[in-house]
């Protein structure tokens, strides 16, 4: 793919598709030669696209509430690609297991990865690297790679959550103080399960853009400055301020969406 | 009375109990001395066979205890590689009794066995129970740590248990000729290597098999003096053996022993039930259907008819785990929920964070 020709990219994806978006926005000037259509939806609605033959989209919008699949076709050019008409593809956003391995690094030190403390247990080297490949095995990203399989096809996985959430005190934030606590190693452990994934994701004929180790803060969570933060939304007509701990900024968006279009013009994802 | 048959019930006839049982009936080989009720905090133990007995309870939702688990959302089939979920803590299979006492011994601090780390192309794998980590540890001290970890869960274990069931496999071992340690694989199979100067078989008599589940019965008691026990011989027939016989014949000779020990066991022990798995498995009327072609592994049918037995004859459905009742105001048909703020704000969220970025 280094010749003169154009080349055309789908970068499709669930809710963290925005990120890239607004990336590209930023980028597109310096890939004068890159054309980017995007294809997206929240997550539940994202999870029901599927293929047929070399088209890829929403096929059944019944599920999809009214005002949500308005908005999508709004910002979108079209609900349904042909695959075909596109010289790769960038699968943004699905999970990666990466949820899941941050409770089992909550229960479990690794050998000469992550010592254990407390009443944690302790894996072997050998048994962590056979869990994380088995956990990104059936991770959702697997699915979404299968789905998309006509030609290259590269993933920038879901970004693990911000380390904004340790301030909440939700259930979905209690659950990660103990990373909080006990940080050692993650960032080690947490590069042993992307090593994991990609060799997964590279079993399926892809290539994975991986969250780099410098937006991660010590705990394993994404550096707060990365993430969307605070924000106010309107559900049944009543605004409320909440922080949004999963989706990441433009500036992250940036970061991977760069890495993945100095590849992809290189030639380098197949 | 004419004879002392005259009024024997049909199963004491083998005409009518086998004779003109239709093949495959697995017939009424089980009476239970005393229930296993799911309120029972079950450990599981022994040679192959008993992962299928923990795995079979398990599923019918009785107590089975895991003292070692895995990460829940790891599979089975590879959890299992590592020695997870096999049996109530990750000590592999147990073969002998001799090794079941040994491991006693050790969790308490009343011994330590010899030789305990093995060395395989530069890896170091537990000597008692060298299969848990296929690639081995990167060093000896590796190898203790994680095994002084492991003793602790199974002493915790082995204390909390209200049924120990055991499934006894062999009577054939090897062990370390001066000290009399026992080890689960001859050395030289998974790791280490075998040195006759070291190393010797043995194998065990009902004497010595019978003396050691005795003893460890009764140290188990102390902690629980409520605790039952279930066990069973395994119908695996032997891989291989260095008695010198053909193995057939050893085969016979070690399932003889170690049933005859059952059943001495089971007529001096009120807490202690034989379940007769053997049996039922190796049985005339099955014509051997219940072994996979190498005429030695049992079959996924053969595991099954057994382990139905058993959970019918405890009163359980098999395959039937209890599901916790739904009880107050969440009780009555199933509805589908409405969303809770926090989630509509979660959706609202990630609608957001996609078509805002397109300039909606």
């Amino acid at each position: 793919m280094t010749g003169k020709k154009t080349l055309r990219l789908l970068a499709t994806g669930n809710s963290h598709l925005g990120a890239v978006k607004l990336a590209w926005d930023r980028l597109a000037l310096q890939y004068p030669r890159v054309e980017v259509q995007f294809l997206g939806a929240p997550r539940e609605t994202f999870d029901s696209f599927a293929r047929q033959g070399s088209r890829f989209g929403l096929f059944d919008e019944s599920q999809v509430p009214k005002r949500m699949l308005e908005g999508m076709k709004a910002a979108m050019p079209a609900l349904i690609v042909d695959l075909a008409d596109f010289d790769a593809v960038l699968a943004v956003g699905p999970d990666w297991g990466e949820i899941v391995l941050l409770g089992l690094l909550q229960r479990f030190g690794v050998d000469g990865i992550r010592p254990a403390k407390g009443a944690m247990d302790m894996l072997s080297a050998g048994a962590y690297a056979a869990f994380c490949a088995d956990i990104a095995a059936t991770s959702r990203a697997v699915g979404v790679v299968k789905k998309l399989a006509l030609g290259p096809v590269a993933v920038i996985p879901r970004p693990i959550r911000s380390e904004l959430i340790l301030q909440s005190t939700e259930a979905d934030g209690r659950q990660f103080q103990a990373l909080a606590g006990h940080p050692d190693g993650m960032i080690a452990a947490i590069g042993v399960h992307q090593a994991a994934f990609a060799r997964v994701i590279a079993g399926h004929g892809a290539a994975v853009i991986a969250q780099p180790a410098e937006t991660l803060a010590p705990c394993g969570l994404t550096r707060s400055a990365c993430s969307i933060g605070q924000k106010t939304v309107t559900t049944r007509g009543e605004a409320r301020v909440v922080v949004d701990v999963v989706h990441m900024t433009a500036d992250y968006g940036a970061i991977v969406l760069a890495q993945y279009l100095d590849r992809v013009v290189a030639g380098d994802l197949g | 009375m004419t004879s002392p048959y005259s009024n024997l019930p049909s199963e004491a006839f083998w005409r009518s109990a086998v004779t003109d049982r239709a093949a495959l009936d697995p017939g009424n080989l089980f009476s239970p001395r005393f229930p296993v009720t799911r309120a029972m905090k079950v450990v599981t133990a022994g040679s192959c066979f008993a992962q299928h007995v923990g795995r079979t309870l398990r599923q019918a939702g009785f107590n089975v205890q895991d003292a070692e688990p895995a990460p829940g959302q790891v599979s089975d089939a590879v959890a299992n590689q590592y020695g997870y979920r096999l049996y109530s803590a990750r000590y592999g299979n147990i073969y002998t009794v001799r090794q079941l006492v040994q491991l006693l011994d050790e969790a308490e601090g009343v011994s330590a066995p010899a030789l305990p780390v093995w060395e395989k192309d530069g890896r170091f794998h537990d000597a008692q129970r060298p299969g848990v980590e296929p690639d081995g540890l990167d060093d000896a001290a590796l190898v203790a740590a994680h095994r002084a970890r492991h003793l602790t869960a199974v002493r915790d274990v082995f204390y909390s248990a209200d049924l120990f069931v055991f499934t006894l496999g062999l009577t054939e071992a090897w062990v370390h000729t001066q000290t009399g340690t026992v080890y689960p694989t001859a050395p030289g199979t998974i790791a280490g290597s075998f040195d006759p100067a070291q190393f010797s078989f043995k194998n065990y008599g009902f004497r010595e098999i019978f003396a050691d589940f005795a003893a460890f019965r009764k140290r188990m008691m102390e902690r629980n003096p409520k605790m039952k026990f279930l066990i069973t011989v395994s119908p695996v027939p032997l891989t291989a053996t260095a008695s010198g016989n053909h193995v057939e014949v050893a085969t016979c000779y070690s399932k003889s022993v170690l049933r005859a020990v059952c059943g001495s066991l089971y007529e001096q022990f009120r807490n202690v039930d034989y379940f007769p798995s053997y049996e039922i498995i190796t049985s005339t009327n099955n014509r051997g259907v219940y072994f996979e072609p190498n005429k030695r592994s049992v079959s996924a049918q053969g595991v099954d008819k057994a382990m139905s037995l058993f959970l019918m004859a405890q009163g359980a459905a098999p395959g039937a785990a209890e599901v916790p009742r739904r009880t107050g105001a969440g009780a009555g048909p199933r509805v589908k929920r409405g969303k809770s703020s926090a989630e509509a704000d979660a959706d609202v969220v990630c609608e957001e964070a996609l078509l805002d970025a397109f300039g909606r």
